[in-house]
């Protein structure tokens, strides 16, 4: 009995103590996740001592961006897609530091940081105008400059935009005028003919460009991913035309076509083309105020130097910031493509050359005889595809130049064809022949049945242009100072150049005939 | 297969058939074609598609057909008008032809072969329409001297007319307008031209007329399913000695061969060229070591073979 007892307290003891084994995991436990307070982790931390900046000349907020003084404000207006970036180290130097033969200006330093893209060159013009009545008007109040003393300097789109604003300077019931004079770059005010050409709803020609481009160069038998430009602008297309590069280059399209065509689908475009009539208004109008008008002549090949520029944009910052009128060189692609034209002829050539060789052996019989004629098309296959890669990169600036419109065709009605029967057993029943005058196709005999038509005759003209605008379009408007050319400077470029530099510098001394009202004194 | 030796003058060769053939034409067809509009329309913003399509093109092509029982074959070839390159290159750059050329637009050959229906589309020109082989057959209007007449309404919105002299039949609506001519042939009727106008508006809304003129040749070749009218092809002078060689058919036909191959006794081919003009042509010196040869001509499914020795 007491044996008994003894085994039972033993059973009790080892089952008190697994229960209490079991409660103490239990509650070790639920302390670790809930139980603990939430700032344990925290007080673990080292304790950290305040020790916040304060500048030795008492406390001051950037609330506010300040002006330079100066004699007048220069207000710089991007173009398409861009913003206060596209001018901004052009305008700072001007207001003050210069640049390497480029003395500082008496204007005060400041810009819109854009304006809205998504609406029409009215709606544009309504915001410019606004900042020129609130940000603006409060600098010109403060450094006590007259408004009219103002002068905006617009490139592109916003060349437009300043003409636009100017057209409603006219009504002079709603707007107060608060510009003196306008300075346009490769602002097109006969119209954009890119804007049309590249318009998907338009002539759309941007798709046939990079799908031609891309199922040339994507060729299979020639494709080297690393012989390609990585072109980082590319991702931003358009997503109408993103979907065509997808669905012609697959996920290479990144990678080939060394060009953009951003913003193409932008409402105002529709205003720009050639055929708007607010454009063609704006482009037939005397404006208000003294304009001078800046025009691009880009030289040969204009696709491959735009595409330089376009290219370089945003990757040649450093030697920007020390020169705003540094991006003179636009010769890489130029060389690019001319290289890859003459690799894609070796190619050509060598695979020509292995062709022959394998048909000249596939004479005999066999296998063996069959294994070198297919060699020899797969080699022949090749040679198609590298010609087809070699003439694209011949072609493709002839190609651009007729999406901008710098090469066109045009048709002149010269003289006619005369179609008549022939004799009876002739061995064509009839002859087409060229005549002078309508008259000419005239044969006494009822048989001959002439039938006359009119004969055109195509012919290919050559448009200067800066790469994207017709210089026929920005150096045209009725009524201004004057109209200065740009050589050797695309659309890109021109905010940049050495040539713009050169073009402000006679802007602001005064060396413009007629545009005295442009000089500005230096500092 | 016969050899005649014509002395020093020439050879006179034999065809030899492949294949169930029984038929082989050739036609020569050239295409002009341009769209017309008015001579005072502004064209100033038209695309520059349409401006292409303004200026007048010509395009030849040589039709071959070729009846094998109850299949005809038709092949569009390029034409070589102008003398290949090899014609006046050195002979040892014979073999070696550009690749590009051979696969470029010059190149392009099409070949169909069908039968039953599918035959009035494959066979030239030779075989009008349904229709307007039930005007030629059941009126005989083309037959007959100054035979003409006209039929409206019974072609939806179409008016048929028809002339005999000149033999033609035109269907005309509105500013549309087919109209085929055609001439006679020892094997019957043949499409001699088609021309067809074709109004349209353009994205600018501009009236438009695509204008095509085709025109055929009279067909040229041969039959020999129940009367036997195999040509000669005639070598002068025989090629035994070096120097250049002209090649024609008796008949004068001018017929365009695919391929001329040299074989030599042994079977092996030391001469192959393509892209040949029509015959007759002369060829340049063959340029071969003394002995035994076979000259291939190859016409279709015809092959004219002429031995001969070289000196």
């Amino acid at each position: 009995m007491r044996k008994r007892l003894k085994k039972d307290q033993e059973n009790f003891l080892s089952i008190s103590v697994t229960i209490g084994i079991i409660t103490l995991i239990v509650v070790g436990l639920s302390q670790q996740m809930v139980g603990q307070p939430c700032d344990v982790a925290t007080a673990l931390l080292l304790p950290a001592d305040a020790d916040s900046f304060q500048p030795q000349n008492g406390q001051a907020l950037w609330t506010n961006k300040t002006a330079t003084g100066g004699d007048r404000i220069l207000h710089f207006l991007h173009g398409l897609g861009g913003n206060a970036d596209s001018w901004n180290l052009v305008a700072a130097h001007t207001a003050a530091m210069g640049s390497f033969n480029y003395p500082p200006r008496k204007v005060v330093y400041m810009q819109p940081y854009s304006y809205i893209q998504n609406g029409s060159l009215f709606s544009m013009a309504m915001d410019v105008d606004s900042y020129l009545g609130s940000t603006a008007r409060s600098v010109a109040i403060n450094q006590q400059i007259d408004e009219m003393d103002n002068v905006m300097i617009a490139h592109s789109l916003g060349g437009a935009v300043a003409l636009m604003l100017d057209s409603l300077y006219d009504d002079t019931a709603v707007f107060e005028a608060k510009l003196g004079g306008i300075i346009t770059l490769g602002s097109g005010f006969q119209g954009v003919v890119a804007a049309a050409n590249l318009d998907p709803n338009g002539g759309d020609m941007a798709r046939a460009f990079v799908i031609e481009a891309c199922l040339r160069l994507s060729d299979p038998d020639i494709w080297a991913y690393n012989r390609l430009p990585n072109l980082r602008w590319f991702p931003n297309l358009d997503p109408f035309l993103r979907s065509a590069v997808d669905s012609a280059c697959g996920l290479l399209g990144s990678v080939f076509i060394p060009f953009t065509l951003k913003q193409f689908d932008a409402p105002v475009n529709q205003e720009i083309k050639p055929s708007s009539p607010l454009i063609q208004a704006l482009g037939q109008r005397t404006p208000g105020r003294p304009t001078l008008v800046a025009y691009g002549v880009e030289d040969e090949p204009v696709f491959w130097r735009i595409a330089t520029s376009l290219y370089r944009g945003d990757s040649v910052g450093m030697a920007l910031a020390v020169d705003p009128f540094s991006m003179d060189d636009d010769e890489a692609l130029v060389t690019f493509a001319n290289a890859e034209a003459n690799r894609y002829e070796a190619i050509r050539l060598t695979a020509l050359a292995d062709a022959n060789w394998h048909r000249w052996m596939a004479q005999g019989f066999g296998f063996q005889a069959l294994w070198h004629l297919g060699s020899a098309a797969a080699l022949e296959r090749k040679a198609v595809a590298a010609w087809r890669a070699k003439h694209w990169y011949e072609n493709a600036n002839e190609s651009y130049k007729q999406i901008i419109g710098g090469r066109t065709l045009t048709s002149i009605q010269s003289d006619f064809w005369c179609r008549c029967r022939n004799e009876a057993g002739s061995d064509f029943p009839y002859t087409l022949t060229v005549v002078s005058q309508a008259s000419d196709c005239v044969n006494a005999d009822p048989y001959a049945a002439c039938v006359v038509m009119p004969r055109w005759v195509m012919s290919v003209v050559e448009h200067d242009n800066d790469g994207l605008v017709l210089a026929s379009s920005a150096g045209s408007l009725p009524g201004a100072i004057a109209s200065i050319a740009l050589p050797g400077t695309n659309h890109q470029q021109m905010r940049n150049s050495s040539v713009t530099r050169e073009l402000f510098k006679r802007i602001f001394n005064g060396q413009v005939p007629g545009g005295a009202f442009f000089a500005t004194a230096t500092r | 297969m016969r050899l005649l030796w014509v002395g020093l003058a020439g050879l006179t060769c034999h065809l030899s058939v492949t294949a169930q053939a029984n038929a082989y034409w050739e036609q020569r067809q050239c295409t002009w074609s341009a769209t017309l509009i008015h001579a005072n329309a502004e064209t100033y913003m038209l695309d520059p598609w349409d401006l292409e399509s303004m200026v007048m093109k010509q395009r030849c092509v040589i039709r071959t057909w070729q009846l094998d029982g109850g299949k005809v074959t038709a092949s569009w070839l390029p034409t070589h008008d102008q003398r290949p390159e090899w014609m006046t290159a050195p002979p040892t750059y014979v073999n070696q032809g550009n690749g590009i050329q051979w696969q470029g637009v010059d190149s392009t050959e099409i070949i169909q072969t069908s039968s039953g229906e599918g035959l009035a589309l494959f066979t030239p020109h030779i075989l009008p329409t349904a229709a307007e082989q039930a005007i030629l057959n059941d009126q005989g209007m083309l037959l007959q001297p100054d035979g003409a007449g006209r039929l409206m309404g019974q072609m939806g919105q179409w008016t048929i007319t028809w002339s005999s002299s000149p033999a033609m039949v035109q269907w005309q609506s509105g500013d549309s307008s087919l109209v085929t001519t055609y001439q006679s042939h020892p094997m019957g009727w043949y499409v001699a031209a088609v021309e067809r106008r074709w109004p349209r508006r353009n994205q600018q809304g501009l009236c438009m007329v695509d204008y095509m003129l085709s025109q055929f040749s009279k067909p040229a070749g041969m039959s020999w399913s129940n009367h036997q009218t195999w040509d000669e092809l005639l070598v002068t002078p025989s090629p035994h000695e070096q120097g250049p060689v002209t090649l024609s058919l008796r008949s004068g036909d001018s017929l365009h061969p695919e391929a001329l191959t040299v074989i030599d006794v042994q079977g092996r081919v030391v001469i192959k060229r393509t892209k040949l003009p029509s015959l007759p042509f002369t060829l340049p010196y063959l340029s071969l070591t003394p002995g035994h040869y076979r000259m291939q001509l190859v016409l279709g499914p015809l092959i004219l073979t002429c031995p001969f020795l070289q000196l």
